[in-house]
């Protein structure tokens, strides 16, 4: 081939075959349809989609929470309220912290409601709710940012969409200190009362919703000021305080809590549910008709075809569920705290003995229980009761039929002093003496549902009955099989019992979550008002603060059975309780009036996610957490008398040991420098302005 | 043919040019050392899995300091030593952290740049020297009693060091375990705190265990641990890994 004619046409072939390549070259410039534009957004459904957007993504710790794995999960099996002192399961029974490192998703909510924020305004004169929405979106950043400040207290403060430049140091943006990340918050909550309406879809947040959350937040800061300084020396970088509030400012933010509380329970649009003056029945229908009373101020919905949860699952005894279950086990440090029960006045334990120290003998399963304050009552399922046609039945064991209560008298037969755990059989030593060991009480290790290793008992009339010797839903102890209570109680509070058993299995359940209701509001002014009455502020905004919070706890008391106060003078500045040396001295308090108010809050607000973070903006969680060792209630049986029913369940004469729990008896110690999370070290390598918090 | 083949030698050599050794050095370097407490310069009794030294490899970024530096922790023994034998050779400041004793570094306290430099290539040996919060001393050893309880004395000292206040002490256990490694954990034969006061310093203070050991002709390995509180209305003392156990020495009884 002529090289020289080869070159040529080579030339012409890439030449012609550019100029075809170049007939194809229009602009291209057509906006993608996968990006939605601002036309879409910025009217009313294009709105109301976006917000649902917002609050899909709220960082709640709901049924979707589970402390080991974060937000929005399939299951709530890991919980903090292990360490707490309020219930615990199988999966937990070490220290469980919340899951650490919540950042980014949440810094995303922020843009998207900065988005908002940002351009509404441009549309205020073609949409007359752009100021409604704009408070809204603010409701949304300051509940966000709320969750961010709870773990690491100063944060960068992020008001604007933010803009990409080459190396990204647009991005970048230096903590504020600790109080002006609150103040940034309760800013933006004054800003979204007063532009949000006073009522709103269900789900979505409203003038009094951002009241409600501002006690919360208000308070929070308020006793971070108070209390954290005591704990912690100034943590400070380049003047800027990133941990803890100066001490002086505590006595405004408490103003700040109360006055947005007062906004929400002077309003009257919320308050407590009475709706059913059975006080047992009315406390559980807050939770069982949450979607339709007064008392939820902002709730969490869920739907069937879109977004369920496993609560029921997961929470049910094993009997009442067909998987998983057995997971929610109140610990007797916690019901010990209400009223009805006997109680030792010098210990605050639970005690079940006469003054001689001999068991006090009970009728029947559920006589213990029937005078029991009704808001416990509400909360946990109780024996002998029939719940999703199942009777609740709850035995560690049954005495051999020799043994008359009526003529026996029995002494405590194990130790309660909240520290040690042992096995019955371990304690007394003698085996002689050891009613477990020389066969006075009868118990079997076969899973409690499925028992043919029964006692059979001949009764005064000659018939044999044959008696299960533990309950068929547990308690475990040593050896018992299953997932059954640890503790010897079930709770109730958020259990959809309108569920059958065979409908309850896991991605089943959409009852509502109740973020914020109304008797947490209650708590919150009582707290803020005791907190101002304690340091120097008896009258605030014409009010007596004291007799302003005796008002609110015996409002929450009366609604819940208990019993009242009978003077503000109880909200003493007396010292509290020492642990273990009165009533209810497992909550730890600086004084008796406060330590009123924060049993209040543990009875009225447990398994509700909030006495995790109310432990440590008290910064009381090192202290009251400390070896601390889980404790139940284990009902023994007498055959003696018994009778079956028709399912063959048995009732009897019972007596009731406390102590510390025999399985996942784990020693709980909340370390002091816990309060503070980390800063994620992935953050700190994109943005070099970040600021490491203490110890990290 | 021989066009393509021509294509294929210049692909390759494309792809050599891609080619770089990674020879960076294996972690082959061993850091090994005691942590001495300063008052009888004996090694300082620590915690089963104490991670109480940090470390922080410096010279990777090569001086640029807007790079993200993370810390690492060096686990300690039960008897203050320490040896890790797969480390990267490089610069690394090492700091004594968290553990039951002063900060170690007085200018720097627990900043970026606190510790000393230490230069891993082959096998170094680093000892540091603590003050730490407690001295804890046996006064009656470790004895089986007749009904096989445990019981000891030991008397403790309140340590200080120049230009820091003084934690309060807050409580002590009696650990008994059946291995050599007596830890923290071990409480199940003494299972109540015992409750400790600054003035008890110096005094005699006896242990007993709360009931027997559970099994007779073997050894039972036992220590003391105490530990400190952020200090009454002085945060300040509120040191990082306070609430982390001084311990005595380790003593071993035979139980008959």
């Amino acid at each position: 081939m002529n090289m020289k004619k080869y070159r040529y046409t080579h030339i012409v072939f890439v030449l012609v075959l550019s100029l075809c390549l170049l007939g194809s070259c229009t602009k291209l410039d057509i906006a993608p349809k996968t990006i939605l534009t601002n036309e879409a957004i910025y009217n009313e459904a294009g709105i109301k989609a976006y917000m649902a957007g917002m609050y899909n993504h709220l960082p709640m710790e709901d049924f979707k929470y589970d402390a080991t794995d974060g937000y929005f999960r399939e299951l709530n099996i890991n919980t903090f309220a292990t360490s707490t002192g309020e219930f615990f399961n199988g999966n937990n029974v070490g220290m469980k912290l919340h899951r650490g490192g919540y950042w980014g998703d949440g810094f995303m909510i922020i843009r998207q409601a900065n988005t908002l924020i940002n351009d509404l305004p441009k549309y205020a004169a073609e949409l007359p709710k752009a100021e409604e929405w704009i408070g809204e979106a603010k409701f949304i950043r300051a509940y966000v940012y709320f969750q961010l400040a709870k773990r690491y207290g100063g944060l960068p403060v992020i008001e604007t969409p933010q803009v990409l430049n080459d190396d990204g140091s647009s991005l970048w943006v230096a903590r504020s200190s600790h109080a002006d990340t609150y103040n940034f918050i309760l800013a933006d909550l004054d800003d979204a009362i007063a532009k949000m309406p006073g009522s709103s879809e269900i789900g979505r947040a409203n003038k009094w919703v951002a009241a409600a959350f501002k006690s919360r937040v208000a308070l929070t800061a308020g006793t971070i000021a108070r209390y954290g300084a005591a704990k912690f020396p100034v943590w400070e970088v380049n003047g800027v305080m990133l941990e803890g509030i100066p001490e002086d400012k505590a006595n405004d933010y408490m103003k700040q809590a109360w006055d947005a509380a007062n906004m929400v329970t002077e309003s009257s649009v919320y308050q407590l549910h009475r709706g059913n003056p059975d006080k047992t029945a009315n406390f559980a229908e807050v939770w069982e008709k949450a979607d339709n009373n007064k008392e939820s101020i902002f709730i969490r919905k869920y739907d069937y075809l879109n977004w369920v949860h496993s609560n029921d699952a997961v929470m049910s005894p094993l009997r009442m569920t067909i998987t998983y279950g057995g997971r929610f086990c109140p610990t007797m440090n916690w019901v010990e705290l209400f009223d009805g029960l006997p109680v030792d006045p010098a210990t605050g334990r639970f005690s079940g003995l006469d003054a001689d120290g001999n068991y006090i003998v009970y009728d029947n399963c559920h006589q213990l229980w029937d005078g029991a304050e009704p808001r416990l009552r509400a909360s946990l399922l109780l024996p002998g009761t029939t719940y999703k046609g199942v009777k609740l039945d709850i035995r560690a064991g049954v005495f051999v039929s020799s043994v008359d209560p009526a003529v026996t008298k029995i002494k405590k037969f194990s130790r309660d002093d909240g520290a040690i755990s042992e096995a019955y059989n371990s304690w007394p030593t003698d085996a002689n003496a050891n009613l477990f060991r020389n066969g006075t009480i009868l118990r079997t290790t076969q899973d409690p549902r499925n028992q043919t290793d029964t006692y059979s008992y001949t009764n005064d009339q000659g018939q044999t009955l044959k008696i299960f010797k533990i309950g068929q839903d547990g308690p475990l102890i040593s050896g018992v099989g299953g997932n059954h209570t640890y503790t010897g109680f079930y709770g109730r509070k958020y259990l959809n019992l309108s569920m059958t058993t065979a409908q309850t299995a896991l991605h089943e359940s959409t009852q509502s979550w109740i973020e914020i209701r109304y008797a947490e509001v209650l708590l919150n002014k009582a707290e803020a008002a005791i907190e101002l009455a304690q340091h120097g502020e008896a009258n605030y905004n014409g009010a007596n603060m004291l007799q302003d919070a005796f008002t609110c706890i015996n409002d929450i008391r009366d609604r819940a059975g208990a019993t009242l106060l009978t003077s503000p003078a109880q909200l003493s500045m007396d010292p509290a309780y020492p642990k273990f040396q009165g009533t209810g001295s497992f909550v730890e308090a600086p004084t008796r009036g406060l330590q009123l108010l924060r049993i209040e809050r543990y009875k009225e607000l447990a398994f509700e996610s909030k006495i995790y973070w109310d432990l440590r903006r008290w910064f009381t969680f090192d202290t009251q957490i400390n070896q601390y060792r889980k404790r139940g209630l284990y009902p023994f049986m007498f055959s003696k008398g018994a009778t079956i029913d028709a399912s063959g369940t048995p009732d009897g004469k019972y007596i009731y040991d406390a102590r510390a729990t025999e399985n996942g008896s784990d020693r709980l110690t909340y370390g002091v420098n816990s309060y503070y999370e980390t800063i994620p070290g992935d953050e700190l390598k994109n943005n070099p302005l970040l600021q490491k918090n203490r110890n990290q | 043919m021989k066009k393509l083949k021509n294509y294929i030698v210049l692909l390759c050599c494309f792809m050599l040019a891609a080619c770089e050794i990674d020879n960076y050095d294996g972690p082959d370097a061993t850091i090994q050392g005691t942590i001495f407490e300063d008052q009888a310069h004996q090694p300082l009794q620590v915690d089963q899995g104490a991670g109480i030294i940090r470390i922080r490899e410096t010279s990777w970024t090569k001086g640029d300091t807007s790079a993200y530096v993370g810390n690492q922790t060096l686990k300690v023994q039960q008897d203050g030593t320490y040896r890790n034998t797969k480390m990267f050779s490089g610069d690394y400041l090492m700091l004594p952290y968290s553990g039951p004793f002063y900060p170690y570094d007085d200018e720097h306290l627990d900043a970026d740049n606190a510790g000393e430099l230490v230069k891993i290539k082959g096998t170094i040996t680093k000892d540091f020297t603590v003050t730490p919060y407690l001295s804890i001393d046996w006064v009656e050893e470790p004895t089986v009693t007749a009904d096989n309880r445990i019981r000891c004395s030991v008397r403790f000292k309140r340590n200080q060091k120049p230009g820091y206040e003084m934690p309060d002490v807050r409580e002590a256990w009696l650990l008994v375990s059946r291995t050599i490694n007596t830890s923290a954990r071990d409480l199940d034969l003494y299972p109540r705190k015992l409750d400790l006061t600054n003035n008890m310093e110096g005094q005699v203070i006896s242990f007993i265990s709360d009931r027997a050991v559970k099994y007779t002709g073997i050894d039972y390995y036992i220590r003391v641990s105490m530990n400190c509180q952020t200090a009454a209305g002085k945060p300040q003392t509120n040191y990082p890994g306070m609430g982390a156990n001084n311990f005595t020495t380790i003593q071993k009884v035979r139980v008959p």
